[in-house]
């Protein structure tokens, strides 16, 4: 192979890998989106903050399994409580109000993660063994791990929501509240499943992506622009584009790093591909239109 | 409970002789609901029994939405609720629907992204009886063959018939004792009124389901209707059978040819 083709193929599988990631956040994005109609700033801190909790278990000497299980479960916990105790009273409340809750969760945990952690980079393990796969050793074994789980991931979300009375009565909740209500569905519960689902995915968004970019208290800030650009991309109210949205974002990033606008600009790319987006096709490119006859 | 297992002996079929001393379906008595300290509907007080048709009119902002929205639990509202003689007052809104409660919104409640069939299985939300259901399912398709064709398209792709009627069959996954429809023709073709008039007789006659409808004084469905009860200003102006001389004395021109069909 020329060396360029054996670049080209080194960027897609690598594009693949934090692609995976980006599409991770996306969800945890979209999931909150259903139901609030905004973007949850404090996503990527809230996610820093789990991963944070990881790092402790696993110096405590828990088994990694284990730390990422707790990990978890701690994180759902958490969203679930953010939803129940900050956002469930303000329902019906202004647009800004709102806001104000994400900003300030968004403060509270990036302070919180600096205050409880420090601001040193740190090291965080891969579950995955170290060194490269295949014959070219184009992709790492971290990258694989992490394209597997991320699978695994959507496809359990995907099989849940689709095929589970639970999912379809967690779908109908963020449609539409008060129809749901009248369906007998309890939709506090399950917007605060839907919080506590957004905090366990970005949770394992961070403990995957952790040990790539080191821990520290910034570590999801621009991962967590990444993630609204492939949310962007697939269709903000859309599960279902997510993942396809993040793979784009992640190859077509690594691609134009490496061939056309240099390392420096990759996150520009992603906002610049953010603005396109929401001027050309704010519906995502598989975001499908509402269809309504009256 | 009680509501169950009238369904499961008796689900889908005619349904027998009504013993005079079992509650009301519906019972509600000194009603009032408040919006910004001012009283909108002024201790309303009636019944609904099993298998009878009770049609609610009144001009817009009578109070029919409002009454329909406080007896769901939609909105607050004091007074006593009893269904099938437990009161239900005191539930939220979606603990009354397993109680045996069942409201259609004016704006008909679709989730218009899912498809036919996710729309009727989240009628059946609040039961557990998991085979029941998907015979219930079966029934309804049955009922409606035209939608059963369409059952994986999404419902805002329906006409606006075809949505009632789905609304309508997704209220009937509930095994409900009483249904509240609110303005089941708003919008609707004169044809389309006439199927949908069709179909309520159908859950009357075949479900012993205890239907309250409201409507606009003119138009809308009229056949099959036991009593009527006129809303006026949140107090009920007449309250009868449509036969009762008292119905034709109401102001409406529309209402009296309605009263004597």
């Amino acid at each position: 192979m020329t060396p360029v083709i054996e670049v080209f193929a080194q960027q897609v599988l690598a594009g693949l890998a934090s692609g995976a990631i980006y599409g991770l956040m996306a969800l945890a994005l979209v999931v909150i989106y259903q139901s609030t109609h905004h973007i949850n700033f404090a996503q990527g801190e809230m996610a820093t903050f789990s991963t944070f909790a990881a790092w402790a278990l696993l110096e405590a000497g828990v088994p990694y399994w284990a730390a990422a299980a707790f990990t978890i479960a701690g994180a759902f916990a958490v969203g679930a409580l953010i939803h129940a105790t900050l956002l469930r009273p303000l329902a019906g409340s202004p647009v800004l109000t709102q806001i104000a809750v994400f900003i300030g969760l968004l403060l509270i945990f990036h302070a919180l993660g600096g205050a409880l952690f420090d601001h040193t980079l740190r090291v965080f393990p891969s579950s995955f063994p170290a060194g490269a796969v295949g014959p070219n050793a184009y992709l790492s074994a971290h990258g694989v791990g992490t394209l597997a789980v991320v699978l695994l991931v959507s496809l359990i979300l995907f099989l849940a929501f689709r095929f589970t009375r639970l999912g379809l009565a967690m779908r109908a909740a963020a449609l539409d509240p008060e129809a749901a209500r009248l369906m007998g569905i309890r939709v506090d519960r399950m917007l605060a499943l839907g919080w506590g689902l957004a905090a366990s995915i970005g949770a394992i968004a961070g403990v995957l992506i952790a040990p790539v970019v080191f821990l520290d208290p910034n570590m999801m800030t621009s991962i967590l622009l990444y993630g609204f650009a492939a949310a962007l991309v697939g269709g903000i109210d859309n599960p279902w584009g997510a993942l396809p949205g993040g793979i784009i974002v992640g190859v077509s990033e690594n691609l134009l790093g490496a061939f056309v606008i240099g390392t420096e600009f990759k996150l520009s790319a992603a906002l610049l591909l953010t603005v396109l987006i929401l001027l050309v096709r704010p519906q995502g490119l598989f975001g499908r239109r509402l269809v309504n006859r009256v | 409970m009680d509501t169950r297992d009238l369904w499961a002996s008796t689900a889908w079929t005619v349904l027998g002789n009504r013993a005079s001393s079992a509650p009301s379906a519906l019972e509600v008595q000194s009603l009032v609901v408040r919006r910004d300290s001012i009283a909108v509907i002024h201790g309303l007080g009636f019944s609904v029994e099993r298998g009878e048709t009770l049609l609610l009119l009144g001009v817009n902002g009578a109070g029919k939405t409002t009454l329909l929205r406080a007896l769901s639990g939609l909105i607050a509202a004091s007074g006593v609720i009893r269904l099938a003689g437990q009161r239900i007052d005191g539930l939220r809104a979606e603990d009354r629907v397993a109680a045996g409660l069942m409201q259609v919104p004016d704006t008909r409640g679709l989730f218009h992204t899912l498809s036919l069939e996710d729309n009727l299985r989240l009628g059946a939300h609040a039961r557990g009886d998991r085979a029941a259901i998907a015979a219930d399912l079966d029934r309804v398709w049955k009922r409606f063959p035209k939608l059963h064709e369409r059952r994986r398209q999404q419902a805002g792709t329906l006409s606006g018939g075809e949505q009632q009627m789905l609304a309508i069959g997704r209220a009937l996954m509930a095994r409900p004792l009483v249904l509240m429809i609110d303005e089941p023709s708003a919008g609707l073709a004169p044809q389309a009124i006439g199927t949908i008039q069709d179909l309520l007789l159908a859950i009357r006659e075949e479900l012993g389901v205890a239907l309250l409808i409201a409507e606009q004084l003119s138009g809308g469905v009229s056949a099959g209707v036991d009593r009527v009860m006129h809303l006026d200003s949140g107090r009920v102006a007449f309250l009868g059978s449509p036969d009762d001389p008292g119905c034709r004395h109401l102001p409406s021109q529309d209402l009296m040819r309605r009263c004597d069909p």
